[in-house]
C-alpha cells in the first residue's frame, strides 16, 4: 500500500505520519518502569516481551507481517508428518510433491526447478538453507525432525531487511524444545502404509547446576508401493509399473544445550529417496535411481547485557551439506556429487534505552569455503562437471521499533548485503502497526527482498546432456506491499484479512534453450501478482476449535498463466476433545483450484485428513491413528520439464499412520 | 519510479523518527513477568467465602523453581484485603484445605490432574505453568506465546469449584475453555 498507488497513497501516508507525530507530542507520556514489572497492571504485563528463541525476540503481534504460529499441540492433534504439511495449515500456503522433494507454495508462487529457494528456513533462528541450491527442505528431507519442534513460526512476506537473501516469500522458524520443556523423555513409534515405519527418541532436562540439555534421534524407513505411470505404459517400453522404486529412509540426530547465556546446538540429517519417475531421461523401473541429502549444522550463540538496556548477541554457525544422486541412464549410471561447507558469524546489538524506541543493529558475515559440484559417468568414468568455487557474503542491518503513540508502532528496517555473486543490494522494510482498541490490529507493510543466483543455477551442467549453467544471472528482486487487519471481537473469535501485491524483477526461472534443448536458468521479465487472504478462528465450549481460511491469488506474467499456481485455496481445520474416547480429533480439509502444468493443467481438488489421538496416558503410552486423504481423492501435481514425458503426477491416495507415544 | 517513492517514504519516516517522546518498550525476565501476572490474576477472581486464617491469603506452591522464587517477591502484598502468603506444600488434601490457590510450575505437570480433581470439592484456584496446563487440570494456565506471556482459562473447572473470574480476565484470556 505504501508505494502502491503512486502519489495518492504516498500523500495519504505522509499525512498519516504527520498526524501520528502530532498525536505523540500531544499525548502525555506513558512511562512505565521497565525493570520493575511487579507494579504493572495485567494488560500491560501481557504486552511485556520476554526473551524467546526468535532472532529478535519480537512479539509476533508486533511483527511487520501477518505471522502464523503452529504449536506442537497442533502438530500432534492434526498428525502433521513433516514441516510442509504443518505449514499447509496456514492461510495461503500449499505444497506439492514430485516423489523426490516437497515444495512449498506461498502467495501463488511455486514453480518447477525451484527448491524452495525463495523461502528462508530457520532453526532456532539460524539459517539452514544450503548455499548451492538455496533449499529450504521441508519434507522428510528437512534438517530437523517434526517431533523436535515446539513451535513453528511462519512469517509470510519479504524479510531480507532482517535476514538477507532468500526471504522473498517468507521465513519459517522452527523453535525446538528446550530441556526444561521436556523434563524427561518421549519415545514414539509410527507405522504407516507402504511398509513405512519410524522411531524417535527425544530426551531433555535441566540439571541443578542450570545446564539445559536436549538430545534426540529419529529414524524412518519406507519400502514404498508399486506405482503405475501411464506415460511409460507402451508396448516395447514397459507395463508402466515402477516396482517398489519409491522407497525412502532417513536418520536425524540433535544435541542442544544452554548454560547461563550460552546456547549451542548440533543437528544432523541424512535422507535417501528412491526416484520412481525416471526423470532426466533415466531408465524407467530401474534400480539405483536415488537422491541423498545429508548435512549438519553447528550453532553457538551467546547473549549478554553490556549496559543498562543494551544487549548483544554473538552467533557462530558451521554448516555442511552433501547431495548425492545416481541417474541410471541407458547403458551407464551417471552421478551427481555436491558438497558445501560454510560458516557464518553474526553480531547484533539491541538498544532499548531511547524512550519509545528499540533499535537493533548488526553485521553478519558468511564464508562459503568450499562449494563443489561434480557430475560424472560411473563406469566407464567420464567427467562431465568438476566445478569448485568459494564465496563470501556480508550484511549490515539496522532496525527500529518505534512506539510513537499509545497503540501505534512503526517498524523500520534496512539491510545492505554484499556478495561475490551479485552487486550490493539494499533491502528496506517499513511497517505501521496500529492497535486502536485491544481487539483490533491494523498493519500496513512494504518491503523489498532479493536472492542472488546460486551456484547450481550459475554453474551446473552435465556436458550437454540435460542442463547447462548460466554464470551471467542477475539477482532476482521482489517488492511487496501489504495491508492486514486482525479483529478479535470476543476472546473466542478471531478474524483476519489481508491484501498483498508484489512485483518480481529478474526472476530466475528454469527453461529449455531452444537452440540446444538444454535446461538452463534465465532471468525473466518482471511479473506482478496480487491476492487476498482471509481467515477465521472460533473456539467453542468443550475445547473445540474451528479455523478456516480462503486465499485468492493471481500472477500476471508474460507468457500467460504460471505453472503450479492455484488461483484459489481453502482450508478448514476442526479439532477438539471427544471425552467418551479420552481422545482428541483433528480434521483438516484442504481445497485447491485448478493449476496449469507445463504442457496442460491439473484439476482442482479437495482432500481431508482425520487424526484421532488419545490424551490420557494409562501406563502404556498414547495411541493415535491418522487417515490421510480420507476419501482417497485422486489429484495431481504439475511436474517440471526434467520429468518429461510425465507432465503431472498423481499424489498418494488414502494413507494411514498408527502412532504410539510414551512420555517418561 | 517505485524506488523514488520508497526513498521519499523512508525519508519521511526517518524525519518523523527524530521526534522524541514517550514510553519505552518493556522487556522482562519470563518468571518475573509470570509472577506479576499471577499476582494480578488473584485480584480478579472471586472466592465464595474467606477460608484461610484472617489476614492472610495463602497461595501454595509445590515447587521451588524460578517462578516460585519470583512469586515470593510478591509475598506481603495485598490481595482482596489480605496479605499474600506463599507456602510450599506437598499436595496432601489436608494441606490443600489451607490454601486459597495453588501454583504448579512447568516442570511438575503430572500433579495437575490430581489437583484438578481435588479442587472440585474445594474453592481452590489451580494455576499451572505451560501451554498444556489447562488441558491437564489447571484452571488458569500461563504460557509464553510469541515472546509474551498469555494465559488460558478453564471456566467450567473454575465454576465447579465455586470460583468466579471477573469479566476482565475472561476478556484478556488467550483461550477460554468452557
Amino acid at each position: 500500500m505504501f508505494c502502491e498507488t503512486g502519489r495518492a497513497a504516498h500523500m495519504k501516508f505522509k499525512r498519516l505520519l504527520s498526524a501520528a507525530l502530532i498525536a505523540v507530542c500531544c499525548t502525555p507520556a506513558m512511562l512505565l518502569a521497565a525493570d520493575d514489572v511487579s507494579g504493572m497492571n495485567l494488560e500491560d504485563l501481557l504486552h511485556v516481551e520476554v526473551q524467546g528463541a526468535s532472532r529478535y525476540a519480537q512479539p509476533l503481534a508486533d511483527a511487520p507481517a501477518t505471522a502464523t504460529v503452529i504449536p506442537a499441540t497442533d502438530i500432534r492433534r492434526f498428525g502433521f508428518r513433516d514441516i510442509g504439511e504443518a505449514l499447509q495449515s496456514a492461510r495461503g500456503v500449499y505444497t506439492s510433491n514430485d516423489r523426490v522433494y516437497s515444495y512449498l507454495g506461498v502467495r501463488g508462487f511455486s514453480r518447477p526447478g525451484d527448491y524452495n529457494s525463495r523461502i528462508l528456513l530457520l532453526v532456532d533462528g539460524a539459517r539452514s538453507n544450503d548455499p548451492i541450491y538455496d533449499q529450504a527442505l521441508v519434507g522428510n528431507e528437512a534438517p530437523i525432525d517434526i517431533d523436535w519442534i515446539k513451535r513453528l513460526e511462519f512469517v509470510p512476506g519479504p524479510s531480507s531487511a532482517s535476514y538477507g537473501g532468500n526471504a522473498l516469500f517468507g521465513i519459517v522458524n522452527a523453535v525446538l524444545w528446550t530441556g526444561a520443556d521436556l523434563n524427561g523423555s518421549r519415545v514414539s513409534v509410527d507405522l504407516g502404509d507402504g511398509r513405512g515405519g519410524r522411531a524417535s527418541l527425544l530426551s531433555g532436562g535441566r540439571t541443578a547446576a542450570g545446564l539445559d540439555w536436549v538430545a534426540g534421534v529419529s529414524t524412518y524407513q519406507r519400502r514404498g508401493d508399486n506405482l503405475y505411470f501411464a506415460d511409460y505404459d507402451a508396448p516395447g517400453v514397459s507395463d508402466g509399473v515402477a516396482r517398489t522404486r519409491d522407497g525412502e529412509r532417513y536418520l536425524k540426530a540433535m544435541l542442544k544445550g544452554s548454560w547461563e547465556n550460552w546456547r549451542g546446538s548440533a543437528t544432523f540429517s541424512q535422507r535417501q529417496k528412491n526416484v520412481p519417475t525416471a526423470y532426466y531421461g533415466t531408465v524407467f523401473d530401474a534400480g539405483g535411481n536415488f537422491v541423498r541429502d545429508s548435512g549438519y549444522h553447528l550453532d553457538l550463540a551467546r547473549t549478554s547485557t553490556l549496559a543498562d538496556s543494551l544487549d548483544q548477541q554473538l552467533r557462530v554457525h558451521f554448516g555442511h551439506y552433501a547431495y548425492d544422486a545416481d541417474y541410471p541412464l541407458p547403458g551407464v549410471t551417471n552421478r551427481d556429487e555436491t558438497r558445501a561447507d560454510w560458516w557464518s558469524a553474526e553480531w547484533q546489538l539491541i538498544w532499548s534505552g531511547w524512550h519509545n524506541h528499540r533499535l537493533l543493529t548488526g553485521v553478519e558475515a558468511r564464508s562459503y569455503q568450499h562449494m563443489e559440484q561434480r557430475n560424472f559417468d560411473v563406469s566407464p568414468r567420464l567427467d562431465n562437471l568438476d566445478d569448485r568455487h568459494q564465496g563470501r557474503a556480508a550484511g549490515l542491518f539496522v532496525q527500529d521499533e518505534w512506539r510513537f503513540a499509545s497503540g501505534w508502532l512503526a517498524n523500520l528496517g534496512l539491510r545492505v548485503d554484499s556478495q561475490t555473486t551479485a552487486p550490493n543490494i539494499a533491502s528496506p522494510r517499513a511497517a505501521l502497526i496500529w492497535h486502536p482498541r485491544d481487539e483490533i490490529t491494523l498493519k500496513l507493510m512494504a518491503g523489498n527482498a532479493f536472492r542472488a543466483p546460486n551456484d547450481y543455477e550459475r554453474h551446473y551442467g552435465d556436458n550437454g546432456r540435460t542442463q547447462k549453467g548460466n554464470p551471467d544471472l542477475r539477482p532476482e528482486r521482489i517488492r511487496t506491499r501489504e495491508a492486514a487487519l486482525d479483529f478479535t471481537p470476543t476472546p473466542t473469535l478471531r478474524f483476519g484479512i489481508g491484501r498483498y501485491q508484489y512485483t518480481l524483477r529478474d526472476l530466475i526461472d528454469q527453461e529449455v534453450d531452444p537452440a540446444d534443448g538444454l535446461l538452463v536458468y534465465r532471468n525473466r521479465d518482471r511479473l506482478s501478482a496480487r491476492g487476498w487472504e482471509t481467515d477465521i478462528e472460533k473456539m467453542f465450549g468443550g475445547g473445540w476449535r474451528v479455523r478456516g481460511s480462503l486465499a485468492w491469488q493471481a500472477i500476471d506474467q508474460p507468457g500467460g498463466e504460471p505453472v503450479n499456481s492455484p488461483r484459489r485455496l481453502g482450508k478448514l481445520l476442526v479439532d477438539g476433545p471427544i471425552a467418551a474416547l479420552g481422545a482428541t480429533l483433528g480434521l483438516n480439509l484442504q481445497a485447491m483450484g485448478p493449476r496449469r502444468s507445463v504442457l496442460g493443467s491439473v484439476a482442482g481438488h479437495v482432500t481431508g485428513n482425520a487424526v484421532l489421538r488419545q490424551t490420557q496416558q494409562r501406563g502404556h503410552g498414547l495411541w493415535s491413528l491418522g487417515i490421510y486423504n480420507l476419501a482417497g481423492t485422486r489429484y495431481r501435481d504439475p511436474l517440471g520439464t526434467e520429468a518429461a514425458p510425465i507432465d503431472s503426477l498423481e499424489r498418494d491416495g488414502r494413507q494411514w499412520r498408527l502412532r504410539w507415544e510414551l512420555e517418561l | 519510479m517505485w524506488r523514488r517513492r520508497c526513498t521519499a517514504m523512508l525519508a519521511a519516516l526517518l524525519l518523523a523518527l527524530s521526534g522524541s517522546c514517550a514510553w519505552s518498550v518493556e522487556r522482562g525476565d519470563e518468571s518475573e513477568v509470570k509472577a506479576a501476572v499471577i499476582y494480578n490474576l488473584l485480584l480478579f477472581v472471586e472466592w465464595p467465602a474467606p477460608k484461610t486464617p484472617a489476614g492472610s491469603f495463602r497461595l501454595c506452591v509445590l515447587d521451588d523453581g524460578a517462578l516460585t522464587s519470583a512469586l515470593r517477591r510478591h509475598a506481603g502484598r495485598a490481595v482482596q484485603g489480605r496479605a499474600l502468603e506463599i507456602q510450599r506444600i506437598s499436595a496432601t488434601p489436608e494441606e490443600l484445605d489451607t490454601c486459597v490457590a495453588v501454583m504448579v510450575e512447568a516442570g511438575n505437570p503430572d500433579v495437575l490432574p490430581r489437583l484438578g480433581v481435588l479442587a472440585r470439592s474445594r474453592a481452590l484456584l489451580v494455576i499451572g505453568e505451560g501451554a498444556g496446563a489447562v488441558n491437564r487440570g489447571a484452571m488458569i494456565g500461563l504460557r509464553t506465546d510469541g515472546g509474551r506471556i498469555s494465559f488460558d482459562i478453564d471456566l467450567g473447572a473454575m465454576r465447579k469449584g465455586g470460583l468466579a473470574p471477573s469479566s476482565k480476565i475472561l476478556r484478556l484470556a488467550r483461550t477460554l475453555v468452557e
